[in-house]
């Protein structure tokens, strides 16, 4: 469906995307991850023939993506990181404007406009201006105005950022809702708890370069750790720590202000032999924690820094 | 389309500021104008009071303050020591003294000494035919000393065009070309919400299935069509409310206001799209206009003239003074073939500007958003 090769994007001196590849295919929900700057909105713009590309070719639903490229832009909605309504135009307005910039149809438009009022929870807002909504009330709004049309195609840039958790919630419930009616979905964000429950097939993003792609599970399974175990309020001297690095299946250990945390490569059974250890040395500790590998850590142990900074 | 003009009115008619600038704004300006000086050469003056010391018999000179006696001054017969007192207490402006050579004695050099001055100016230049007629026609003096104080009848401001040339109309004038460009407010929002580098509104639009040119064409008619409303109500209140002499072909009227709100609202658009920052356009919406009213005469009375002077071509691409004389044309000069020409001059200019917007949105992708 979405074709993106050898993507190239410069801002001066600084490359913003490094030939970029991306194949997404009809039906999925495609997460694009990465921190702040990794150039996802950047590859976003270009695919919507917004930016200017040095090099690359992006086709969508197999045609080349040029700003004439009406017949595609047709099939196509988009929720924006920022809001973008009108705010001198009411809530129902607003979604009836842009949703008319897709369906001339009048009818066609009123049954629309009021699906997507139902669908973002505003049916109850519709007489209000937008500087009258809440913060979540809001993004739900541009998520109304960008997919009122019920798009083919549908790009949500961002859309959860400072939104509460319960619009957060419904936002992602409705994201749902709109694949299983056959909408494909390409969804960035850099919350990589919200890409791991929502997307079928994700792409990590760094320094303009995908670093990996697939499903959250084959993306984990391309990095060594298996569990992570964490115990806190614990003392340790250097030998105690050379015996727990001995242990079958470790192969990170540190400490850092009381706080032990080991890497294991497989995930069984390593949690009760390193607290079997402890008892045998006699060693008071606080609480414990066992964490199965989340994309962060593909994302650290891929680029050797946190996803989160 | 229409749904598109339709929405943009609505949101253009609920946006305050923009209905402040291009609508309330110019009408203050109006009232203020007429206020500061719409009552120029029309005003009522009270009698000056004024004493009369008699000095020696002097007919005519009396029979000349005793026409003016109730009309413009008030006059109180009185000896010398009393009248240079009452002077003095400022209860009265001046002191005539009747004798062979009359003389006036006045204490400031206010509005009121000034008429005195001018009145005793007006008998002594004229002194020596009074006195003949005094002396000769007695009968007569009374209707020959009418005819110096009623000089009104004698001189009268006229045009080429045989109309009342009324200075303040200058004001007027280009106030009515500032309010066409504050449509530049109007012609500046609506380019940046059509252009992606510059609002999310903009790229929402431009990823739409929606050409540029339709997009665009229904904002600029939805904005000139506002803007133009604006203007007349603006026309309307200075005819019909402040009573500013706006006569002519009321199609013409239409024309010329037409022409210069369109001109205002494209010239906003050549400056939206112009990839300045915020802060800059905004700017450049005060100023131009600002500087092209200046111009234009809307600050000074006579700049227009000077400028016709010292380098008219500025008043020949100057759409504010374009707009400002086609008004003269129409109401004072009346000279078709002038008009014509700063209607096509107007009407050229406020295309190229369109053009230029529309060229500088269409189909565009942008360097960076």
């Amino acid at each position: 469906m979405i074709h993106i090769e050898n993507l190239v994007k410069r801002y001066g001196e600084t490359l913003a995307l490094d030939h970029l590849n991306l194949d997404i295919k009809e039906g999925e929900i495609f997460g694009l991850l990465g921190p702040n700057g990794s150039g996802k909105t950047t590859a976003l713009n270009c695919l919507l023939a917004l930016l200017k590309y040095d090099r690359g070719d992006i086709r969508i639903f197999g045609k080349p993506m040029t700003p004439a490229s009406y017949e595609i832009k047709q099939q196509i909605g988009v929720v924006f990181q920022n809001v973008a309504v009108f705010n001198q135009m009411s809530v129902q307005e607003n979604v009836d404007f842009f949703c008319g910039l897709y369906v001339p149809d009048r009818e066609k438009r009123r049954k629309l406009t009021e699906e997507a009022l139902l669908f973002a929870g505003l049916q109850d807002y519709r007489r209000k201006r937008p500087r009258q909504l809440s913060g979540g009330l809001l993004r739900r709004l541009n998520i109304a105005c960008g997919m009122a049309h019920r798009p083919r195609l549908l790009i949500l840039d961002e859309p959860t950022v400072a939104v509460d958790p319960q619009s957060r919630n419904r936002i992602l419930e409705g994201i749902r809702e709109l694949n299983r009616q056959g909408s494909t979905v390409i969804y960035t964000s850099h919350y990589m708890e919200e890409v791991e429950q929502l997307c079928t097939r994700i792409a990590i993003l760094d320094r303009g370069r995908c670093i990996a792609s697939g499903t959250s599970e084959e993306l984990k399974s391309m990095i060594k750790t298996g569990e992570t175990v964490t115990i806190e309020a614990v003392s340790l001297n250097e030998e105690q720590l050379a015996d727990i690095r001995r242990l079958p299946h470790a192969f990170s250990v540190s400490l850092e202000e009381q706080t032990l945390k080991v890497r294991f490569t497989e995930a069984s059974h390593n949690l009760v032999r390193l607290l079997h250890y402890l008892e045998e040395q006699n060693l008071a500790f606080g609480r414990v924690f066992s964490e199965l590998p989340t994309l962060n850590d593909v994302f650290l142990e891929i680029t050797g820094k946190e996803l989160r900074d | 389309m229409f749904r598109l003009v339709r929405y943009r009115i609505k949101q253009i008619l609920r946006e305050k500021g923009l209905m402040f600038w291009g609508l309330c704004f110019p009408i203050l300006m109006g009232t203020f104008f007429h206020i500061a000086f719409g009552n120029l050469g029309t005003e009522n003056f009270e009698d000056v009071p004024a004493a009369l010391v008699s000095v020696s018999e002097n007919q005519a000179f009396s029979s000349y303050l005793e026409e003016l006696d109730g009309s413009l001054l008030k006059l109180s017969p009185m000896e010398e020591e009393e009248a240079l007192s009452a002077l003095k207490d400022g209860r009265i402006s001046g002191v005539f003294y009747i004798e062979e050579i009359p003389s006036l004695t006045v204490a400031g050099t206010g509005m009121e000494e000034t008429l005195l001055s001018s009145l005793m100016d007006g008998y002594t230049q004229n002194a020596a035919v009074f006195s003949e007629i005094a002396k000769t026609h007695p009968e007569n003096l009374s209707s020959a000393l009418e005819t110096l104080t009623d000089y009104h009848s004698f001189t009268k401001t006229t045009s080429l065009g045989g109309r009342t040339y009324d200075s303040t109309l200058e004001y007027f004038f280009a106030l009515i070309a500032m309010a066409c460009f504050y449509g530049t407010f109007l012609g500046s929002t609506l380019a940046n919400e059509n252009t992606a580098s510059f609002s999310t509104l903009g790229a929402r639009r431009s990823i739409a299935p929606v050409s540029k040119l339709r997009i665009i064409s229904a904002d600029m008619a939805a904005g000139v069509l506002i803007h133009f409303a604006s203007v007349l109500l603006l026309l309307a209140y200075l005819r019909l409310v402040l009573g500013v002499e706006l006569s002519g072909n009321p199609g013409l009227i239409l024309l010329i206001t037409f022409l210069g709100s369109l001109t205002g609202v494209s010239l906003g658009a050549a400056i939206g799209v112009s990839r300045l920052k915020e802060g800059f356009q905004t700017l450049l919406d005060v100023v131009i206009p600002l500087a092209m009213c200046f111009l234009a005469g809307l600050m000074v009375s006579g700049m227009r003239q000077l400028i016709e002077e010292s380098a008219p071509v500025i008043n020949r691409i100057n759409p504010a003074a374009l707009i400002s004389d086609s008004f003269y044309c129409l109401t004072v000069y009346e000279d078709p073939e002038r008009l014509a020409v700063n209607l096509v001059t107007l009407a050229a200019i406020s295309l190229g500007l369109t053009l230029y917007a529309f060229l500088r949105m269409r189909r565009e992708r942008y360097d960076s958003i």
